[in-house]
């Protein structure tokens, strides 16, 4: 990041960056901070889920013009560009993407006799319990009370077919009764998973305690670590197929910027592969998300980016939920908190967070 | 010296000037702590207030134009099942704690007060727990009570004293009891440093006039030991009760209030609120909902402080 701002102040004298980085869990609270005291930055990197918050406040410069005159725009994924839109209007660049998939230790596949893997749920299920032994889990997934959790069991709802608005139908009941049945029945995955963040998932897998996990690209430097062969497969199909979620950030202007046809030009410059490849690609960790990179070799940056450029095309977005995502965040992660911990069957979670879900869509 | 004629001159001038600057030097020299609590107490306390009053939304916080809605905010997080839920474990982690924590302060302090070889040593190892920021306390704990890979379900099971792992922080009925241990284990050399003060400023005379009388070890106790303890006892049960009722890192870190709430307290819950969520201005009324309770007993143990020093 710190060589693009370079290369951009010399290609441009007249604008100087300051930059300032901050830690992923204190990023909301900062950023939050930073708009009640009116030093909202002139250009940040937020995450695509947070858009209709902060866009509905008027914290964040309406970039809709700017958008559609960007010839890059059409380029990316329907997803991402959907990604940095509420309404018809547009708030953000599309930056850098990333998503989740299954990652796959080999030589415990090996050793349980798999021999590609799961596909479906069904596999899924089978192939954890015979991967589970001893000390050794068969399956690892964050089910943490944050955000991580939800980013974790959305796409499992939208691979049965559920999605946010309905939960508390058979489909969001049959999403959570998959991870049921393989946390608390055939306890192929451990209830830490309750308390586990991804960065925990990710060094579980990279030190063998997990044969399967899923997570994102950026678990890389905890699984390279590791001494024995692992690969990256899509997520298991479930009723409705395949699914992701979308993460990662959008370039957004500040709404009290003085300078935003700099912010703009700035952020458009930082979004276009054009410019720097190396580092949108190794340098950020960045997933390919538009048509013409999705699946360039010149992309690949690690073997596994292929499977998750190939996962990518099937990401869904956070944000269309509205600006009250973090509450219903909140309401999705409690539910799988209450079924993975027995308190509540998932017929009586899925129906509890339904009735808190629905007030809270849509309206700002 | 010649200089002191013409002071003689002008003498009743210069007294009244020289009291009336008397009068404003002191005020001059506590106006640093003045400023410095006003801007760092006061104010973020008062705007706290303000903001559970008002409908305050990111952009509003910006503009400062939220609308005021009276106690709908207190009425919010009162209703909330969560809230009651949290604000009933905020209770029971404290009194448990620190009770807990005090019995086991005073069992040590009166063990360290003793003379034997190494009982300075040892009771200073105990302050390196306290000293050790919690963060990272709590990050070993969380590390150690997984259920998963954790040190201490590893060493259970070869004492074969456990056949299935016990997921200590991922059980809804077990999460809140092993923060309380947690809690415990963090409070203890606070306690016990203070009450070992205590038991040390009782006159040993006492101790050998009460031996002489024929009085025994639990005898000594309550008729020399506690008596002089006690107010050091009531001053170290409240600090311990604010500093545990206010504790947010512990749970944060170990279990994020999880699961599903069970671990839940008032602060964790508050910021939760405001900064996952974004709802301002009940985060704020939770958090002066705490803010009364703290303050409660913050004039408790300057009430008990003062009484002390009159006794004295």
């Amino acid at each position: 990041m710190a060589s693009l701002i370079k290369n951009y102040e010399a290609g441009h004298p007249n604008v100087t960056i300051n930059r300032t980085s901050i830690g992923f869990a204190d990023f909301t609270t900062k950023l939050t901070q930073a708009a009640a005291t009116g030093t909202f930055p002139d250009v940040a990197a937020i995450d695509n889920a947070d858009i209709p918050l902060y866009a509905g406040q008027g914290t964040l410069a309406d970039l809709t013009a700017q958008d559609k005159a960007w010839p890059e725009l059409s380029q990316y994924l329907p997803a991402v560009s959907r990604s940095v839109s509420v309404g018809d209007k547009y708030y953000g660049v599309p930056f850098r993407s990333n998503t989740s998939a299954l990652w796959y230790n080999k030589a415990d596949f090996q050793q349980a006799g798999i021999t590609s893997p799961p596909s479906t749920w069904a596999d899924l299920v089978t192939d954890a319990k015979k991967l589970t032994s001893g000390k050794r889990a068969g399956f690892c997934f964050s089910a943490a009370a944050t955000d991580e959790g939800t980013f974790t069991f959305l796409p499992v709802l939208w691979q049965s077919g559920g999605d946010v608005p309905s939960i508390g139908d058979q489909h969001s009941q049959a999403a959570l009764n998959l991870l049921n049945t393989m946390v608390n029945v055939d306890h192929s995955a451990p209830r830490s998973v309750l308390q586990w963040g991804q960065s925990d998932v990710a060094d579980q897998f990279g030190t063998g305690l997990c044969a399967m996990m899923v997570n994102g690209p950026y678990a890389l430097p905890s699984v390279q670590k590791a001494s024995f062969q692992w690969a990256v497969a899509p997520w298991p199909a479930g009723p409705s197929g395949t699914a992701a979620p979308l993460g990662g950030e959008a370039l957004v202007v500040g709404g009290n910027s003085a300078h935003v046809d700099a912010a703009v030009a700035f952020a458009q410059w930082l979004a276009d592969p054009a410019n720097d490849r190396q580092q949108l690609t190794n340098g950020l960790g960045s997933i390919p998300n538009r048509k013409d990179t999705i699946s360039n070799p010149a992309w690949d940056w690690q073997p596994m980016v292929k499977v998750f450029a190939q996962q990518m095309a099937t990401a869904r977005p956070r944000g269309v939920y509205g600006p009250q995502y973090q509450q219903i965040s909140t309401a999705i992660s409690t539910m799988e908190q209450q079924v993975l911990s027995g308190q509540a069957s998932p017929v009586q979670a899925a129906q509890k967070a339904g009735a808190t879900i629905k007030p809270l869509l849509g309206h700002s | 010296m010649s200089v002191a004629t013409p002071v003689r001159i002008t003498g009743n001038a210069v007294t009244v000037r020289k009291q009336r600057r008397s009068a404003a030097w002191p005020y001059l020299f506590v106006l640093p702590a003045v400023v410095f609590l006003a801007g760092l107490l006061i104010y973020p306390l008062v705007l706290n207030i303000v903001l559970s009053f008002q409908d305050t939304t990111v952009s509003s916080l910006i503009r400062g134009n939220a609308p005021w809605v009276g106690v709908a905010n207190y009425r919010a997080a009162l209703t909330d099942p969560a809230f009651v839920q949290a604000a009933w474990h905020s209770v029971v982690f404290s009194i448990v704690s620190v009770a807990i924590q005090l019995g086991l302060g005073l069992g040590l302090a009166l063990f360290y007060s003793g003379r034997f070889i190494g009982a300075v040593t040892m009771r200073s190892l105990y302050l390196i727990g306290y000293a050790i920021p919690i963060v990272v306390t709590a990050q070993v704990f969380r590390w150690l009570l997984d259920g998963q890979s954790g040190l201490v379900n590893s060493a259970l099971s070869a004492l074969h004293l456990q056949s299935q792992p016990v997921y200590w922080l991922s059980d809804p009925s077990l999460a809140l009891p092993v923060l309380i241990v947690v809690q415990v284990w963090l409070g203890v050399p606070f306690t016990m440093v203070n009450l070992l003060a205590g038991v040390t400023t009782v006159p040993p005379e006492l101790y050998e006039a009460s031996t002489i009388d024929g009085a025994g070890a639990w005898r000594r106790f309550t008729s020399v030991t506690w008596p002089w303890l006690r107010p050091t006892f009531a001053a170290t049960t409240t600090l311990s009760l604010i500093f545990t009722f206010k504790t947010f890192d512990l749970v944060w870190i170990a279990t994020q209030g999880g699961p599903a709430g069970a671990s839940e307290i008032l602060p964790t819950l508050a910021y939760r609120s405001v900064f996952t969520e974004f709802l301002f201005g009940k985060g704020a009324a939770i958090l002066n909902l705490v803010f009364a309770v703290l303050f409660v007993l913050a004039v408790g143990y300057l009430w008990s402080l003062r009484r002390e020093e009159r006794r004295r």
